[in-house]
């Protein structure tokens, strides 16, 4: 009996030891075998991960309490943080560094999930502020969002399906979904995308949402990033699929439409002529900022007799002197302002106000005084840069921001004409777009199942 | 899709290279353009049958409103045909002339007949001139007219265009024609069209639009005078804020209508298709402006038939006048063709039967008060 | 019916202003133009609930699927091309028009090639799109058009520019006998629902043409008849309004927007037209393109090689006659042809109607 203690002692079981050898060139490995009255236990972790507070009151201290080695390991297998078993070593080890903690007793082998994040902290909603709605946002911890999700949405057909990214650093990440309302299509397209993605290193949900996306050289987004539980829970309640990934507070949805962009969740608690008031003037900051260059271009070099007389009158005294033609005027404020605004979004809030006004009202000033633009320019390149910000979603706000350009090529060649072609062509292209096998840009007269089963092919 | 996609990008970038290469053509920046304001034209002094073209080219000024007034270029020359010396026009100027923004077309008033349809015909077949521009004739000349300029003329606005079209001036002896109207009247049986008479005083600085002309195939075109440029203005156009001046014995009332209606039917002969005569009917609401003596409401009734009888024995006149030199500026013959199913002779029955027409007119003036005080 | 089927109605009767059929109707205006138009009204209706009945036997099914389930090659492929062809010419006949509309008041100093140019890919691009986008663009756009439209609209019909003596006048002429060339030209502007024979195939539900359809038809196409023969004529005057080459441009440019943005209406009107043209031959040609390929077989080829076939077939072939008719046709051709071209708009209908019948008798047996 003593004898086998004794070899019990200095050998710890093949596997426990193969298992800490693969792990063992980092330095917060734990290696810890608990001894007492004969009872032998053998825990393998990474302190880095680990609560150790928790293990100690878990595992550590019932351990010398308990009397018989038979009862402790029927405790620990009743214990509520256990984690499913995986097979094979390989995803043993993916789940010791995620922060479980291997406890082999005897022959019996258990995880326990006793992880300490770090950054678990719930945080505020930076990108899409509002003043009425929740104030915070998602925190980077997978946990915690879910429990976000379930604190707001108490049913049981709310699903949480956790998948493993086939990547360089097997990031956890879930689905969500309403299982009553989703469309099981829309679910499988999802999953297959996900599990045939072939990414070397996923950081955040911002570049799963791009490689989800299957296409390179796409403008818009087809699925929409968000970091606020209410709108969530709003897409998530007509059936969208949301992707949560660890690590980064932000939701994937998809699919989405053209109109979920315009959307801002302070629509929802505002009253219906407020709203419509407010989703009037997004509306018209869209068309303003994408088509308010072209529109100077086409009016002044092709067209000047659209104006009124005095109006042309003005727009032609305003020129005066400026050297170049007017669509290298505009190019050249349009990429001045996206200069500005790049500039002031990179440096910390501090400087930036400091950049935006030396950048938007000394040099602009100075421009116009020096017969470089014309002040009628200033207004219109100004106007733009307010009404890009009209737009609620950063994703669309950068996509529209590229269009903007594309349409002022088209009217350079083409003129007034040109540019109303170039909307429309803007509208096929977005009408021929879909997210996820959805169509991304259409009329939503009634409810929207019933409208799909009418018309769809 | 994916060869479609590629094939897409490559067709677009390919079109636009090789556009941008040929955009050139039809870009001109605004400040290449020179806009013409109005136009003037006159008969030729030099050419025979052929017409003096007079443009007046509004210069945009660097800095609008530290200009005190706006400044105009004049640019004259004489041709065949209104096309030709404005093409030749283009050869003294180092920018584009813009049509797009001329607004007024100033006629010699002797040049203003039914045959000016074969001058005007080049503003209505050239696409980029408004067809809402003004038209209106000008006395002694529309040269000397272009070139006056007013005092009251604002920096980058013109004048001669806020005169017409009720955004600025909306006095009721101010007719508007528009080009399109010109066109209409003169084409149309049973119409005359009617323009505005622009006059300058002596000194050249002001601007006088209070006269109108009727056109006509005649050589001397018969001139409304301002009171009958009034009352086409109050019972065609339904202008309204204009004054009425009503004798009665002793007692003067200066009317002021803010409303006017008029009415009008045909009375048949019996057995003969053309009418006899015409029914008109005339309503005006208005107060009283001036008065000479005191005034007392209770005798409003008095005055409004004091002011029905002045009225109507004007617009007779007016429409007898009218009738007497064989114009119809009303369209009364326009509107009898309207009146029964066309045959070949409807017209010309009209024609035979309107000099011995008869006006029947009921004025019915409604004053509503006395003015603010009695 | 399906909203689409209106959507499609409506944009064919708002393209025809700046066709030639104002044109068509104007130079009949003194022989019988209004009868032959209240005839048309009638059978424009009719039209429609023989096209909708005809086709509610086969709910989701497109002409060509149809007509290869119960007639043979010899007749389908013939019947098939004869109807692209026509269909390829209402939207070349479109295009024309603008261009040559844009060309003389928009831009005129631009070159011919560019303006065609401005047309070629956004219009490649709408015809090789999925019908149903097509749709969809149709309905986004005139949403998008809806309040310049009715805008447009209203500003016409109590502008005090318009002499409503004059209408009177057009409206003296009533008692002249039926014209057979206004008669065509008036019912090709209820041809727009017949845009189904491709779109059926995602029109799912069964549609039905009863009453209360018919009386929308009729009003529609009383109210489109009715503006796009009195305004212009109010604005411009009865006598001589035949002269006018594009009567509807210069109706609108004789609008003042007294207090506007723009003082000059004429500019909504050409780039609101711009649009409603761009969906007229989008449409048109979509449809024609769908024709070709069942005609040609190219429908049972594998899906990429059909994209790639239907792309050659639009940009080389549409476009080369597109290219070589604008460059070579003068206004006067076009207003023949196109006077030939609606005159064989009743035959094309009956021949369409007979096969229709035969179907629906060998579907019910």
């Amino acid at each position: 009996m003593n004898m086998d203690e004794a070899t019990r002692h200095i050998e710890p079981p093949a596997y426990y030891t193969r298992l800490a050898t693969r792990l063992e060139p980092t330095a917060d490995i734990v290696k810890k075998t608990l001894k007492s009255r004969g009872r032998v236990v053998h825990l393998l972790y990474l302190k880095s991960v680990v609560d150790m507070m928790q293990l100690q009151e878990i595992v550590v201290k019932p351990f010398y309490e308990m009397s018989a080695e038979q009862n402790f390991s029927e405790y620990i297998q009743s214990l509520p943080y256990e984690t499913k078993m995986p097979t094979g070593d390989e995803e043993i080890l993916i789940e010791i560094t995620k922060g479980n903690v291997f406890v082999m007793i005897d022959k019996q082998i258990t995880l326990l999930e006793l992880k300490i994040v770090a950054a678990n902290a719930v945080q505020e909603a930076i990108m899409e502020p509002t003043i009425h709605g929740p104030q915070l946002g998602l925190s980077e911890s997978i946990e915690t969002n879910i429990n976000l999700m379930r604190q707001r949405y108490h049913k049981p057909s709310l699903v949480i399906e956790p998948m493993q990214l086939e990547d360089a650093s097997n990031r956890n990440i879930a689905l969500i979904y309403d299982g009553e309302r989703v469309n099981l299509q829309l679910l499988k397209k999802i999953r297959k995308r996900i599990l045939t993605l072939d990414v070397e290193l996923v950081q955040a949900s911002g570049d799963l949402q791009y490689y989800l996306n299957n296409k390179k050289y796409s403008l818009f987004p087809t699925s929409l990033l968000t970091e606020r539980p209410d709108r969530i829970l709003h897409n998530m309640a007509v059936g969208k699929v949301i992707i949560l990934v660890d690590g980064s507070p932000h939701a994937i949805i998809a699919p989405t439409t053209f109109f979920d962009f315009m959307l801002s969740m302070e629509d929802a608690y505002y009253s219906f002529w407020v709203v419509s008031l407010i989703r009037f003037l997004r509306y018209a900051g869209l068309f303003t900022c994408i088509m308010l260059p072209s529109i100077y271009v086409g009016v002044t070099s092709y067209t000047p007799e659209v104006l009124r007389t005095e109006l042309a009158m003005t727009v032609a005294a305003s020129r005066i002197g400026v050297p170049y033609p007017s669509f290298i005027e505009v190019f050249f404020m349009l990429i001045f302002i996206e200069l500005l605004t790049e500039a002031s979004m990179r440096l910390p809030n501090s400087i930036s106000a400091t950049a935006t006004t030396v950048g938007g009202l000394i040099l602009g000033t100075a421009a116009v005084e020096a017969a470089l633009t014309s002040n009628i320019m200033v207004i219109v390149v100004s106007l733009v840069a307010i009404s890009t910000f009209v737009i609620p979603i950063s994703e669309m706000n950068y996509a529209v921001r590229v269009c903007r350009f594309l349409l002022l090529l088209y009217t350079t060649v083409f003129g007034l004409a040109g540019m109303i072609l170039g909307m429309l062509g803007l509208l096929l292209y977005l009408v021929n777009k879909d997210s996820f096998g959805e169509p991304y840009l259409r009329m939503f007269w009634k409810n929207r199942q019933e409208e799909l089963k009418v018309d769809d092919s | 899709m994916k060869f479609l996609s590629v094939s897409k990008w490559f067709m677009v970038v390919l079109c636009m290279s090789g556009l941008l290469l040929q955009y050139g053509c039809a870009f001109k920046d605004i400040d290449k353009r020179l806009f013409v304001s109005a136009i003037g034209i006159d008969p030729a002094e030099n050419v025979e049958n052929g017409y003096k073209v007079t443009l007046k080219v509004a210069l945009p000024f660097g800095a609008i409103k530290d200009s005190p007034k706006p400044s105009f270029a004049y640019l004259s020359r004489e041709g065949h045909s209104i096309g030709e010396a404005i093409r030749m026009l283009e050869t003294h100027v180092d920018k584009v002339l813009e049509l797009g923004h001329m607004k007024t077309i100033v006629v010699h008033e002797k040049l203003l007949r039914d045959d000016m349809q074969s001058f005007m015909d080049y503003f209505i077949r050239r696409g980029d001139i408004e067809l809402i521009a003004y038209v209106a004739g000008a006395r002694p000349s529309a040269e000397t007219i272009l070139k006056v300029e007013p005092d009251t003329e604002a920096p980058a606005s013109v004048s001669l265009i806020n005169f017409f079209g009720a955004t600025a001036n909306d006095s009721p002896y101010v007719v508007t024609t528009y080009l399109f109207e010109l066109r209409r009247d003169i084409l149309s049986d049973g119409i005359n069209a009617v323009v505005p008479l622009i006059e300058t005083n002596e000194k050249g600085d002001e601007l006088i639009v209070n006269n109108s002309v009727v056109v006509d195939g005649r050589e001397d075109p018969a001139v409304l005078s301002t009171i009958e440029t009034k009352y086409f203005n109050s019972l065609l156009k339904h202008s309204t804020g204009f004054t009425y001046l009503v004798k009665e014995g002793s007692l003067e009332l200066l009317l002021q209508i803010s409303q006017s209606k008029m009415t009008y039917k045909f009375v048949p002969n019996k057995g003969n298709t053309a009418p006899h005569a015409i029914d008109m009917h005339i309503w005006m609401k208005g107060t009283i402006g001036e008065a000479s003596k005191d005034l007392s409401i209770a005798r409003l009734d008095e005055y409004n038939e004091v002011a029905s009888k002045e009225v109507k024995q004007k617009v007779v006149h007016f429409l007898t006048k009218m009738q007497e030199e064989n114009l119809d500026p009303f369209g009364f013959g326009l509107r009898y063709r309207t009146t029964r199913l066309h045959t070949e002779d409807v017209f010309t029955s009209w024609q035979k039967a309107y000099p011995d027409i008869e006006f029947k007119v009921t004025v019915d003036v409604k004053l509503q008060g006395t003015g603010t005080i009695e | 019916m399906s909203r689409f089927v209106y959507f499609l109605l409506i944009s064919n009767m708002t393209a025809n202003l700046i066709a030639a059929s104002p044109r068509i109707f104007f130079a009949k205006s003194e022989e019988g133009a209004i009868v032959t138009m209240i005839i048309a009204l009638f059978f424009g209706v009719f039209m429609n609930w023989a096209l909708i009945t005809s086709f509610k036997a086969f709910p989701g099914k497109s002409l060509p699927q149809i007509l290869s389930l119960y007639l043979s090659k010899w007749i389908t492929i013939p019947a098939l091309f004869i109807l692209g062809v026509i269909w390829y010419v209402s939207g070349l006949q479109t295009l024309i028009t603008y261009i040559d509309i844009l060309l003389r008041f928009l831009t005129p100093e631009m070159s011919v090639y560019l303006v065609i140019a401005m047309f070629i890919p956004v219009i490649t691009f709408g015809v090789i799109m999925q019908s149903r986008n097509i749709l969809f663009t149709l309905e986004l756009v005139f949403v998008l058009a809806f309040p310049a439209a009715a805008y447009y609209i209203v500003k016409l019909y109590f502008a005090e520019q318009v002499s409503w003596d004059h209408v009177g006048i057009a409206m003296t002429f009533i008692d002249n006998p039926p014209d057979y060339t206004v008669f065509t030209t008036a019912i090709y502007l209820f041809a727009g629902a017949f845009d189904i024979i491709i779109f059926n195939s995602l029109l799912n539900k069964k549609m039905t043409f009863g009453i209360k359809q018919a009386l929308i038809v009729f009003f529609l196409g009383a109210f489109a008849l009715f503006t796009t023969y009195f305004i212009p004529i109010g604005v411009l005057g009865f006598d001589q309004v035949e002269n006018i080459m594009y009567p509807w441009i210069l109706t609108s440019d004789s609008i003042r927007m007294k207090f506007g943005v723009i003082e000059r209406v004429i500019f909504i009107f050409l780039l609101l037209f711009l649009a409603i043209a761009f969906l007229n031959i989008t449409i048109h040609w979509h449809v024609a393109c769908q024709l070709f390929q069942s005609a040609f077989g190219i429908e049972h080829m594998k899906m990429k090689l059909r994209k790639k076939a239907s792309l050659i077939t639009v940009v080389m072939v549409f476009w080369l006659i597109a290219f070589y008719t604008t460059l070579k046709i003068t206004e006067y051709d076009l207003f023949f042809y196109s006077k030939y071209y609606f005159n064989t708009i009743p035959i094309i209908f009956i021949g369409l109607m007979v096969l229709m019948l035969v179907v629906n008798r060998r579907a019910k047996s």
